[in-house]
């Protein structure tokens, strides 16, 4: 809006550019005749035309098919005490190879960039490389056969786009090469140690007018809406994507039917949780015991805290320790059972493992095969290291909804981690003339950014992911296009996946008898597939 | 004193010219009566600061609805009195101009490039007659080319019926 000398200082400028002659000095009759009434009527004029653009400004917003960051919205924001988001920077861990055995230091400052994807990462501090590490800034030089490698914690750079600093997330072994203008010693190779976290985005124009209602609905955690407002108010570190409730009645909710109706009792609500754009992965140590009667065999059981309400084990191999040789891929895993537990000040009601899957309260109980004899080992206990595939933050979420102070008496609200659809897509674009360039990389952030976006129960149409080719200079997209996803079913013994497939819209399939629904599922997509080698997103261009 | 009159504005800012009655060819003191009429007056250099020294101090201060902040108390003050010693209009006039004299500074600083003649350097009074209908205060400004202008401002007196 603009201020009375806003609009005056505006008209005495134009005058002054366009007809230097007229005077309009105070005290002039052109200036206290004309000028300042000209002022006072545009200045009404002007604020009018401006607050009907915040209503256009909208309106633009939210028919817009790319993302917008007007600052108009954001002073709309303003009104609902709602403040844009500023993002948050993904962080992750980077193994580099080398080839001999020193020390090295890795300074502050110093960048690793993903040559597909053009992501850079930088060391926030710097690090002494040494055999033995002894103060807080020493890594670790592990030897691995030929070649020695170590650890180094990294964050997205600031420079080029900010969806690309803020959501670049990655997977386990994902490659990085050096980052321009550094050098490094007997450099080999470097990849992603584990995965990066998923980071936030700036939020964008359509995000922030999601957020007014939200900033003016009741906090009483009674609704999709209220409950959503809550959590971002109450777990401000928690980026809450999306929440999805599945209340008494619908066909998704199985808790409470053990009676002669076989129909859930009142006031049992499942709250779906999305708190990250694409799965995450983390590590954890875990405890086995070698099996009396089964060679080889090895059991442990994981409670819930280790990795609340994890989608799948990914792999399971030995504790990495500095100095001795590292083991990649998983012992085979023979058998897996998911249970329950019951251990909280205050727990939801559950009744089976099949109610408790990706929930805060879920077990699992797992046989794999390792032969000590490999390591002549003898105790009859061990340590080994998982890696889970799980969506953070759902034990917290279920910490507040449960919690005496936020709580609705005559509801038991279950957080779970949403049920995840793994999608990977292939496509072919055609260039103009054979010498355009076509900027792969950013058409891959821009269908990144478009699947992870999707709320519960929408499609993924591959009509816009065609819009958003043609947002660049290409000639035509050849179809048709291969969209996979694979849904992970919430069953209580090994892992199952139901896949779907479709060139024009895939859309979560209603399986009530496996769990499954657009209303509890959502899309995930990574850029890099699970085993860090292969395109998630491929783009092939002729 | 004008030493030189001329109508060429060629390069000047130019103003609408209402001061009507005033020749800058007499020498003296004359009368200054506001009105329009005059096809394409136009006016610049010392007239026009005249002019707008006049506008400016004649403008009750709160007059502009939407800038309330220009003009003077003058005339304010002076009729929402009901009986004000000869002595008072001194002190009137003085505050008043020293309000104007505010005013046309600050502008005068922001627009150094303004011809001399056309930036006010002073404004005194020098002396006001009480007539039968109306008091002439007789002003002296002074340009900052050291130009001297003398003119006389009638304030109209405002005669209330007998109950």
């Amino acid at each position: 809006m603009e201020t009375l000398d806003q609009t005056k200082l505006r008209l005495e400028t134009f005058i002054a550019n366009t007809y230097p002659d007229a005077d309009i000095a105070p005290g002039s009759v052109l200036n206290e005749w004309i000028v300042k009434l000209a002022a006072a009527l545009q200045n009404e004029m002007h604020n009018e035309v401006t607050t009907l653009s915040f209503s256009n400004s909208v309106t633009d917003v939210l028919n817009s098919a790319s993302d917008t960051y007007s600052d108009i919205i954001g002073e709309l924001a303003s009104n609902y005490n709602v403040e844009r988001k500023q993002g948050k920077k993904v962080v992750g861990q980077i193994r580099v190879t080398v080839s001999q055995q020193k020390n090295y230091y890795v300074p502050q400052g110093f960048t690793f960039v993903q040559p597909n994807l053009n992501f850079t990462y930088k060391v926030t501090t710097g690090y002494n490389v040494v055999g033995t590490p002894v103060n807080d800034n020493d890594v670790a030089l592990i030897p691995e056969n030929d070649v020695y490698f170590f650890v180094v914690p990294v964050e997205a750079s600031n420079v080029g786009e900010e969806k690309q600093d803020f959501i670049s997330q990655l997977s386990h072994r994902t490659r990085f090469d050096i980052g321009e203008g550094y050098t490094f010693d007997e450099f080999v190779s470097a990849e992603a140690y584990g995965s990066f976290t998923s980071g936030q985005n700036v939020e964008t124009d359509r995000e922030l007018i999601a957020r007014f209602k939200e900033g003016l609905a009741t906090k009483g955690l009674l609704s999709k809406v209220s409950i959503e407002s809550g959590l971002k108010t109450l777990l401000p570190d928690i980026n809450v994507k999306s929440v999805s409730l599945i209340g008494s009645g619908a066909p998704e909710q199985i808790r409470g039917k053990a009676n002669a109706m076989g129909v859930s009792t009142m006031g049992m609500v499942d709250v779906y949780a999305r708190t990250c754009d694409a799965l995450e992965t983390v590590r954890k140590v875990v405890t086995a015991t070698k099996s009396e009667t089964i060679a080889n065999q090895w059991e442990m059981n994981i409670s819930p805290t280790i990795a609340p309400g994890f989608y799948q084990i990914l792999s399971i191999g030995p504790v990495k320790v500095p100095g001795k040789q590292t083991y990649t891929g998983t012992y085979p895993i023979v058998s897996m059972n998911y249970g329950y537990q019951l251990n909280y000040p205050r727990n939801n009601y559950i009744s089976s493992a099949l109610e408790a899957r990706f929930t805060r309260y879920q077990t699992c109980n797992v046989t794999f095969q390792w032969d000590p004899l490999s390591e002549s080992y003898t105790d009859l206990t061990k340590d080994f290291e998982v890696l889970f595939l799980y969506m953070p933050y759902v034990a917290d979420i279920q910490d507040v909804l449960i919690d005496d102070n936020n709580r609705i008496v005559c509801a038991d609200y279950l957080v779970k981690a949403v049920v995840p659809c793994d999608v990977s897509i292939r496509l072919t674009l055609l260039r103009r003339y054979p010498t355009d360039v076509i900027p792969v990389v950013e058409i891959k952030k821009d269908i990144f950014t478009y699947v992870n976006s999707l709320g519960i129960g929408e499609p993924l149409y591959a009509s816009k992911i065609i819009e958003i080719c043609h947002n660049y200079n290409i000639k035509t997209v050849d179809l048709p296009i291969q969209m996979v996803g694979r849904l992970q079913i919430p069953g209580t013994g090994i892992d199952q996946a139901m896949e779907i497939i479709d060139s024009d819209k895939l859309k979560i399939p209603s399986d009530a008898d496996k769990g499954v629904s657009p209303n509890n599922s959502m899309f995930f997509i990574n850029y890099i597939e699970a085993d860090g080698l292969h395109d998630n997103i491929g783009i092939e261009v002729i | 004193m004008l030493t030189k009159i001329t109508s060429d504005y060629t390069g000047r800012a130019k103003d609408i010219f209402i001061n009507l009655g005033v020749s800058p060819t007499t020498q003296g003191k004359q009368p200054v009566v506001v009105g329009f009429g005059y096809v394409s007056a136009v006016c610049a250099g010392v007239q026009k600061l005249v002019q707008r020294y006049m506008i400016t101090f004649l403008t009750n201060l709160g007059s502009q609805d939407y800038f309330p902040e220009f003009g003077t108390e003058f005339l304010t003050s002076l009729y929402g009195s009901n009986l004000l010693p000869q002595s008072e209009l001194v002190h009137l006039f003085n505050f008043a101009n020293m309000r104007v004299l505010s005013v046309f500074r600050d502008w005068q600083g922001e627009h150094p490039d303004t011809p001399k003649d056309e930036r006010l350097n002073s404004a005194m009074l020098q002396d006001y007659t009480i007539g039968t209908d109306s008091v002439e205060f007789e002003i002296l400004l002074t340009t900052e080319n050291g130009d001297d202008v003398n003119f006389v401002m009638p304030i109209p007196i405002i005669s209330y019926g007998n109950s």
